[in-house]
């Protein structure tokens, strides 16, 4: 199976949203609920008040008359609601991903043959080793097509044809997602892009069974079935989850009077021992292309042999008879479009926005162009010309090890592994084996995930 | 739903995949013959984690009640953190406790309250006013009538077989796959194939309940009156199927020529959207029914011609593992009973006093009094004296009862005995449990009579969802 390429791929998963620009949080913005998961399976939502060095995570609960105060050793999970950051996309606004999987946000600086510069928002200039390097995704421009659902307006429902008497229900809006209980259609031209990366979240309970139309210019289902007799409408595709069979998951063609062929059904069953998973759809028109990871991992990738059927710019989403269903966290956002094509690993890799690339070593960068050293001769990029830059493998640094650090998720995707010295509401301080002490807006984080205390003992040296 | 010959096989070949003897019969159904032992064995002791504090935004913690008070509020000892928690009440939704002493009781009604609490004990006297009633805690008592719903009679010999589980302590699981079933918080959990089982020595007609609660298409076969408790034997016992909707009885007789009798389905009362019923199931041996409520709804009564055919013990559950299916059990309660008439899960509303009784008649008036053991109904001018014998329920017509002022020490505390009281919660310490009662005035409790404590009842009614929040509950992160 194909993969997308690891690196542009996995940084273009939230590029759309980053920027070098400082954070803003919206003005009426609350402080929402932080919530505490331990070791042994408790959870509690509350504040973070502080972490410090000694082990000590205090924590303020409602109903507590004083802060409380935890055991590090037994957290495992941290997670904090995600604030909405404003972006600035900008000619060296970029996304880099380490050799780690690590992922950082910010504005490129400068380059020399040793480090990166990256100038971030959340924690001011950062000094990256070229060793660490795997890759590098400018931000352009607003890549953000739709983002969030916020009420039922704009959006078609319908009865789905397939639903029994008395068995068709609505969709209903409640905090920012939709809900069914019961066989729903709820569809809306989101004008998608030719090259479009579709994400959301699902969360159900009993049976899951979902169709999603996508690149539709119906905003009424379509009864399969009864396809060639019903109204009109334009080619699309439909991808069908559901946790009731053992292959759970197909992509079919749909179009007006051609036979009914699925581009291929494949067996997630990691799809039935779940009551949730993110979605995320990359969709490339003129390559025929359509790849789907859930919960970030790549699960298939399609290719419609007979050209990209979707006629229409819009999304549909209809629930079959079942169970119960939530969908939250649609985002449509432009993509880069760059799916597998296996970079060299003995150069540096400068991909151009028109498709092309060029392959030599990385020289220099700085006032917003890149020296580049191809065989024949030097060159200077500008930087607004280039779209991403996949770097030579280099021998790394040994790699930190793992058990003893804490992985902390970016809010708009993307994990650093750490250790964390201190927690405060308004400043964390850290220590990261690719640059050292810094201080970071705790901000920048939804999560901090902790090492299990043995394996963190097992880290340790030992006398 | 599949044939009886898909089942059968399906059956055999998830529980007995290698050790069965089998014939095919001419109409391709599989019989299974010979004796199948399959080595059962106790739980694994799962790691002590004590008692449960859950809050009404989905926070759990475990650790300890050290003592409460409405002047400085609760203290709870966790051991993830340094100090002792103190908490106020406002946010909180239930403490259960990971020991709580059986108490023995021999009741002969049950009382169900308007405000939904319920308690076993006997009746003495009823008038306009009061219901005389005998309980285990405070011996005889006045109850105004105005706050009771409804009295079931229990048949004679009604004895509480079995209330828990607050432990893993004799119930097996079956030996082909230990993992299947694990046990924590009171509740048994299955996520893959298996069998969990236990004697509760059943002999004569009985009352099983349980909290039946799951995720995903899941498929639990209940064997009741089993011989086997770690696996599923072919003798004379009646399997109940249990889908996400749906619930079937069958009876397997290894014996008989055809052993396998489908007696049909039904489908739940009210199932989309849930993922949590209380089940019950009723074995009338006399009249040779079987019974399943759902909720306490009525789904399907099934009548065995041949008259009530299983000669087995215990109770076996087999989790079917259908694709990432999980199922949890807890709650049981299991009580045995004999005579015809059986205890009354359901309930009439309506706006007269109802009887029901032995013979499924029932009759509807102004009940004057019970008195020397027998009833007077008024219905008109006439009086009618019946005998209580005769009667299995006593619906009260619905009065209006004044919204009560909530508390945040407003609890609600569930017996390991069974049934579950509504109080005015002053003091929890380790000697005592004191607390002011609308209808029974100062109440006092040992601390280990109590399983759960329920805070700020009727939270679910207090959020004005747009949809029905209990539909989608567990949806949110």
């Amino acid at each position: 199976m194909n993969r997308i390429l690891p690196s542009l791929a996995a940084l273009s998963l939230a590029a759309a949203l980053a920027s070098s620009a400082p954070a803003q949080l919206p003005p009426n913005s609350s402080p929402a609920t932080d919530s505490l998961l331990f070791r042994n399976g408790d959870l509690l939502y509350g504040q973070l008040l502080a972490i410090d060095p000694t082990g000590a995570v205090l924590w303020r609960h409602p109903d507590a008359a004083q802060p409380i105060e935890f055991k590090l050793d037994t957290i495992a999970q941290i997670d904090f609601p995600a604030p909405k950051i404003s972006t600035a996309p900008s000619n060296n606004a970029c996304r880099l991903l380490l050799a780690n999987g690590d992922s950082l946000e910010g504005g490129l600086v400068s380059s020399d043959r040793e480090a990166i510069a990256l100038q971030t928002w959340y924690a001011g200039r950062l000094s990256i080793p070229r060793a660490s390097l795997q890759s590098l995704v400018f931000i352009r421009r607003s890549r953000v097509v739709f983002d969030e659902i916020t009420g039922l307006e704009g959006w078609t429902q319908a009865s789905a044809a397939a639903a029994a008497p008395g068995e068709s229900g609505q969709w209903t809006y409640r905090g920012g997602a939709f809900y069914a209980s019961k066989t729903a259609s709820i569809a809306r031209d989101l004008k998608l892009p030719d090259v479009a990366e579709i994400q959301f979240d699902l969360a159900w309970k009993g049976l899951l069974n979902l169709a999603v139309a996508l690149y539709t210019d119906s905003l009424l289902p379509i009864y399969l079935l009864n396809k060639d007799q019903g109204p009109d409408f334009g080619g699309f595709y439909s991808l069908r989850l559901d946790n009731a069979n053992y292959r759970n998951i197909d992509l079919w063609p749909i179009k007006k009077n051609e036979p009914l062929h699925g581009l291929g059904q494949l067996t997630f069953p990691a799809l039935n021992n779940k009551a949730r998973v993110h979605v995320d759809l990359r969709v490339s028109k003129p390559q025929h292309k359509i790849a789907l990871s859930l919960d970030d991992t790549l699960v298939k990738e399609w290719v419609d042999p007979a050209g990209f059927t979707g006629e229409g710019t819009g999304l549909r989403f209809v629930q079959n008879p079942g169970g119960v269903i939530k969908l939250s966290h649609l985002r449509i956002t432009h993509w880069d479009g760059i799916f597998e094509e296996p970079a060299p690993d003995s150069t540096d890799v400068c991909w151009f926005e028109n498709g092309q690339k060029i392959a030599g070593p990385i020289q220099s960068i700085s006032n917003g162009k890149i020296g580049l050293r191809p065989p024949n001769r030097p060159l200077q990029i500008p930087l607004a010309e280039l779209k991403a830059i996949t770097f030579a493998r280099r021998q790394a640094s040994p790699p930190q090890t793992r058990a003893a650090t804490v992985r902390a998720t970016f809010a708009q995707g993307g994990v650093l592994t750490l250790i964390l010295e201190t927690w405060r509401p308004d400043e964390m301080i850290i220590h990261s084996a690719d640059f050292g002490k810094a201080r970071i807006n705790p901000a920048a984080f939804t999560r901090l995930k902790f090492p299990a205390p043995e394996m963190k003992a097992a880290a340790e040296p030992k006398e | 739903m599949r044939g009886d010959a898909d089942w059968v096989l399906f059956f055999v070949c998830l529980v007995f995949p290698a050790v069965l003897t089998a014939q095919i019969q001419p109409d391709g159904l599989f019989i299974v013959r010979g004796g199948i032992q399959s080595a059962g064995q106790p739980f694994a002791t799962p790691p002590e984690q004590g008692d449960l504090l859950q809050f009404l935004d989905g926070s759990v913690l475990h650790g300890e009640l050290k003592r409460m008070d409405a002047a400085s509020g609760l203290y709870w000892e966790n051991p993830a953190a340094k100090n002792p928690i103190d908490l106020q009440p406002g946010h909180i939704d239930s403490i259960r406790f990971a020991r709580a002493a059986s108490v023995t009781v021999a009741p002969t009604a049950l009382l169900r309250f308007v405000n939904g609490d319920d308690l076993p004990g006997s009746v003495t006297a009823l008038d306009d006013e009061h219901l005389g009633f005998s309980t285990w805690f405070g011996g005889p008592l006045a109850i105004p009538r105005a706050s009771v719903q409804t009295i079931t009679f229990l048949s004679s010999n009604y004895a509480i077989l079995y209330d828990g589980p607050s432990d893993a302590a004799g119930w097996v699981i079956g030996g082909h796959n230990p993992e299947s079933w694990t046990f924590r918080d009171g509740s048994f959990i299955s996520g893959s194939p298996g069998t969990l089982g236990r004697n509760f020595n059943l002999s004569g007609s009985s009352t099983i309940e349980f909290d039946l609660a799951w995720n995903g298409l899941f498929e639990l076969l209940v064997g009741i009156y089993s011989d086997a408790v770690d696996h599923f034997d072919y003798g004379k016992a009646y399997v109940l199927v249990f889908t996400r909707d749906e619930v079937n009885l069958r009876h397997v007789d290894a014996a008989r020529q055809i052993p396998l009798r489908n007696f049909g389905g039904a489908r739940w009362p009210a199932s989309a959207g849930k993922n949590k019923v209380r089940i019950t199931m009723q074995s009338n041996k006399e009249e040779g029914t079987v019974a399943v409520f759902v909720d306490n709804v009525l789904a399907k009564r099934w009548k065995d011609e041949n008259g009530f055919s299983a000669t087995g013990r215990g109770l076996l559950f087999q989790q079917m593992g259908g694709a990432g299916a999980v199922v949890k059990l807890s709650n049981f309660k299991i009580s045995q009973w004999q005579g015809r008439w059986e205890p009354e899960p359901s309930a009439v509303m309506t706006n007269v006093d109802v009887i029901r009784f032995i013979n499924h008649d029932q009759a509807a008036g102004k009940i004057a009094g019970i008195n020397g053991g027998n009833l007077t109904l008024a219905l008109g001018e006439t009086l009618l004296q019946i005998p209580l014998q005769r009667v299995t329920q006593i619906n009260f017509a619905a009065t209006p009862v004044a919204a009560a002022t909530r508390s945040p020490w407003e609890v609600r505390a569930s017996f390991p005995c069974g049934g579950s009281l509504s109080f005015q919660l002053l003091k929890w310490s380790d000697k005592e449990v004191s607390g002011q009662s609308a209808i029974f005035g100062p109440l006092a409790f040992q601390p280990g009579q109590i399983r759960q404590l329920e805070f700020n009842p009727g939270h679910a009614q207090a959020a004005a969802p747009v949809m029905s929040d209990k539909e989608f509950e567990g949806l949110d992160e």
